[in-house]
């Protein structure tokens, strides 16, 4: 089959770059193995660890993806995402000026430029905008630390109550203790039944606060759950993300597949990439694990590090599969005994030129670009810049593909 | 990447992406879903039987799981693989009637008309719930008055003509239910100049026999299956072509993975009507002739779990997009909730219908004037559940034709 541009992957990254292209009029198909890894994401995003991420981007050593782009383009390039995650309906608060913070499952406060609307947050990390706020979530919930989080932001100068709940429906669920995650409870809450019920323990609960707090698992199939929840209860309704599945992040890559889609974008999706072919040292096609060959102009490596299957490790070294791209391992031990501390084995990635063209035997390949987590570099976890890199090289990459 | 038990389960890495993901786990609370049915529960039953649980016998087979699974687990294989090898629940009447289609189906054509008239009666169907435990609500697929092969076999002269030959894989529901589907095949393959012929002999794929508990049979129609296949793909060098998405599933995956037949060497030449028909009109030695005068139509398209299992929802897509007279609204991928013979089972009646809802809903809402899809069974779930028609692909690709 043939297309303008075939993506290699089905991440934010990939959907980022297929989004832009397709809505300048490109033919677009992704490939992609299964669901990615924004089901495991809180979908708030980060750019850049500092107090001022932008003006931090600048001294960033020249293998760095932001370093390529230059931070007046990552500030573009993060408003277009802004722009685009709008589109596809999922509402944002924060600025690139300066990170704000959202407080985790685990209790920690974490930076970010971007959180969800609806997202229990901090502007500055110190206090809470509420003085007084009511933690519910149900009984049996797996991996939500309530009293972590009650710590947190009682050191905030917040007073924080906590309460459990359950429904019939919850309860049938914890006969599968190991399955009782947030995608079951949002599921329950669609249901006009149980979030009624939900709202009266609430109302009885809850007392006279400020806001009420929940794990995000307000909804799956509704958007509306959390206002619908808070017009019942006469309540703000906030929430703290959760461990996986995410349910923000399933909407998330939900909202953006429909977005792609409705632009005439192609999913393969159960399509793993395995080879390639080239004529004329340009790439000419991909072919899948499922034996279709897809021909196009330009290629996007978009596949992820190793979580995403983008990146291979072995005894022999670190391989990207598809292309046989050029790999950088920095030198010596890849890995750190603290398991807190950055690990080395993160900045590994694809080698690139100053655009993005992927080297293969150091050579730049015209029509073979890469961007996000499977670019070199740069540490995702350690910098909190995974999702700004992944989203401002997705864009920096269609730019380049319309332009050329 | 390297594969260890039959099922690769040691790959699973507990993501729980397969779970967001299964119809069932979705509106039904005892069921614990893929991961847990699978390869969690896999560790358990490597050690002893009685880790067994009955509860996968609420799994659909539809292996949504799989396609969402990011480590390319075969997740629904481990599931059905555990109840063909650990389920004591032996098969019975109504087990038996709906998974032998060739035999009732056989049966019900020569007297389609009293048989159609019988099932429809409300009565009849509360007496068939009662004695069968078949939900008296389920409206039953209408038989036709006499058998696509039968057609067929009226058109062999004719077929012989073309140079190039397909041989058509056309299931039980084409013969015995609906020939006007295999007509439209056979229609728009001579006027790609395709003579279309049977196989030798055509078994039904057995998809029903496997989930309904009758491997050993299921075992013996594949391997009549294959042999058929072998002789058409392999000696007469001809493709192989079927219009339903789960026989092809069927032929080309379940025989080695669930039956452990070996089908290695015919696989690759198993292939979809659409994807082959696409795939001639794409090579630039192929064009089809539309009529200019068709009605212009909204064609909604339902992506059949199989078929996204297959990884081949696109070819459909692309096809239907080239038929001029079509505007083509892409329903977002979702189970019917019917998955073959699960949905006629009174007891699975309600997680059936719940599951197809969201489907349901936005047929509705697309205001498209007919539903496509490559599943006979789709087909059925959708006509009875919606105020919509729904055709095969082909039908309307041949309906354009001139």
């Amino acid at each position: 089959m043939r297309y303008d541009t075939v993506i290699v992957g089905g991440g934010l990254t990939a959907l980022m770059c297929g989004i832009e292209l397709a809505r300048n009029g490109r033919s677009v198909a992704l490939v992609t193995t299964g669901h990615s890894s924004l089901h495991f994401s809180s979908c708030s995003l980060g750019l850049y660890n500092a107090a001022e991420p932008l003006k931090a981007i600048e001294s960033l050593p020249q293998s760095h993806p932001y370093a390529k782009l230059g931070a007046e383009a990552v500030e573009s390039y993060a408003a277009r995402a802004t722009e685009i995650l709008n589109i596809a309906g999922i509402a944002t608060n924060g600025t690139t000026e300066a990170n704000h913070y959202i407080v985790t499952p685990m209790g920690q406060l974490r930076q970010c430029w971007l959180s969800l609307d609806g997202a229990l947050t901090s502007h500055n990390g110190k206090e809470l905008d509420y003085k007084s706020v009511a933690l519910f979530y149900p009984e049996g919930f797996l991996d939500f630390y309530a009293q972590f989080i009650c710590d947190t932001l009682g050191a905030m100068g917040t007073t924080v109550t906590s309460h459990t709940f359950s429904l019939p429906e919850l309860v049938v669920r914890r006969n599968n203790q190991t399955e009782m995650r947030s995608i079951q409870v949002a599921r329950a809450l669609d249901k006009e039944e149980n979030l009624r019920a939900l709202a009266s323990i609430i109302s009885r609960e809850a007392g006279d606060v400020e806001a009420v707090v929940l794990p995000a698992t307000l909804g799956f199939d509704h958007a509306d759950v959390r206002q619908r929840l808070s017009r019942m209860t006469d309540k703000e309704i906030l929430y703290i993300p959760t461990l996986l599945t995410s349910v923000e992040g399933v909407k998330a890559e939900r909202a953006l597949r429909r977005t792609f889609e409705s632009m005439g974008g192609t999913i393969f999706m159960g399509h793993t990439a395995v080879s390639h072919t080239t004529e004329e040292g340009l790439i000419a096609s991909v072919t899948t694990s499922k034996g279709i060959t897809l021909t196009a102009e330009e290629f996007v490596l978009a596949s992820g590090s190793f979580i995403g299957g983008g990146l291979a490790a072995d005894r022999e070294g670190v391989t990207e599969g598809v292309f046989g791209a050029d790999v950088i391992v920095s030198e010596g031990n890849q890995t750190t005994r603290d398991i807190f501390e950055p690990q080395p084995f993160m900045s590994c990635g694809v080698a690139t030129d100053g655009n993005f063209k992927v080297l293969i035997g150091g050579k730049a390949v015209e029509n073979l670009y890469a961007c996000g987590a499977i670019l070199s570099g740069y540490n995702p976890v350690k910098e909190g810049c995974g999702a700004g890199v992944a989203v401002t090289t997705a864009l920096k990459v269609a730019d380049d593909i319309i332009n050329r | 990447m390297k594969q260890y038990s039959e099922n690769n389960f040691e790959q699973c890495t507990k993501c729980t992406v397969c779970t967001v993901y299964c119809p069932v786990a979705a509106v039904n609370p005892l069921y614990p879903g893929p991961k847990q049915a699978g390869p969690d529960g896999e560790r358990l039953r490597m050690k002893s039987s009685e880790f067994y649980d009955q509860s996968l016998a609420l799994c659909l087979n539809c292996k949504r799981c799989e396609v969402a699974c990011p480590s390319d687990v075969r997740i629904g294989d481990i599931i059905q693989s555990a109840r063909i090898k650990h389920s004591t629940k032996k098969p019975g009447l109504r087990e038996f009637t709906l998974a032998n289609t060739d035999l009732v189906g056989s049966v019900a054509t020569v007297v389609a008309p009293v048989v159609n008239a019988t099932l429809g009666l409300k009565p009849v169907r509360h007496i068939v719930e009662g004695v069968m435990n078949i939900d008296h609500r389920r409206i039953f697929p209408k038989y036709a008055f006499g058998t696509f092969e039968s057609w067929m076999r009226k058109q062999r002269k004719e077929q012989a003509l073309f140079a190039k030959q397909v041989a058509y894989f056309h299931g039980c529901y084409v013969n015995y239910n609906n020939p006007p589907l295999g007509q439209a095949f056979v229609k728009v393959m001579n006027a790609l100049g395709y003579g279309v012929q049977l196989l030798d002999k055509e078994k039904c794929c057995g998809v029903a026999l496997i989930s309904n508990g009758f491997v050993n049979k299921a075992k013996k129609q594949a391997q009549v299956n294959i042999n058929s296949i072998r002789k058409a793909a392999v000696e007469n060098n001809l493709p192989v072509v079927a219009t339903s998405s789960t026989c092809t599933f069927t032929l080309r995956d379940e025989y080695h993975h669930l039956l452990g037949l070996d089908n290695a060497d015919i696989r690759e030449s198993i292939n979809l009507a659409t994807k082959f028909v696409y795939t001639l009109l794409c090579d630039g030695n192929h064009t089809l002739k539309f009529n200019p005068d068709a009605a212009r139509i909204r064609v909604a398209y339902h992506s059949p779990c199989h078929l996204e299992r297959l990884g081949w929802t696109p070819y459909s897509i692309e096809l239907l997009k080239l038929i001029p007279n079509v505007e083509l609204v892409k329903l977002e991928s979702q189970c019917c909730g019917i998955a073959g013979t699960y949905g006629f089972k009174k007891e699975n009646y309600a997680t059936s219908q719940s599951i197809g809802e969201p489907l349901f809903n936005a047929i509705e809402a697309s205001e498209c004037d007919i539903v496509a899809t490559d599943c006979e069974t789709c087909k059925w779930q959708i006509e009875m559940s919606t105020t919509k028609r729904v055709l095969h692909p082909i039908e309307i690709l041949a309906a354009s034709l001139l």
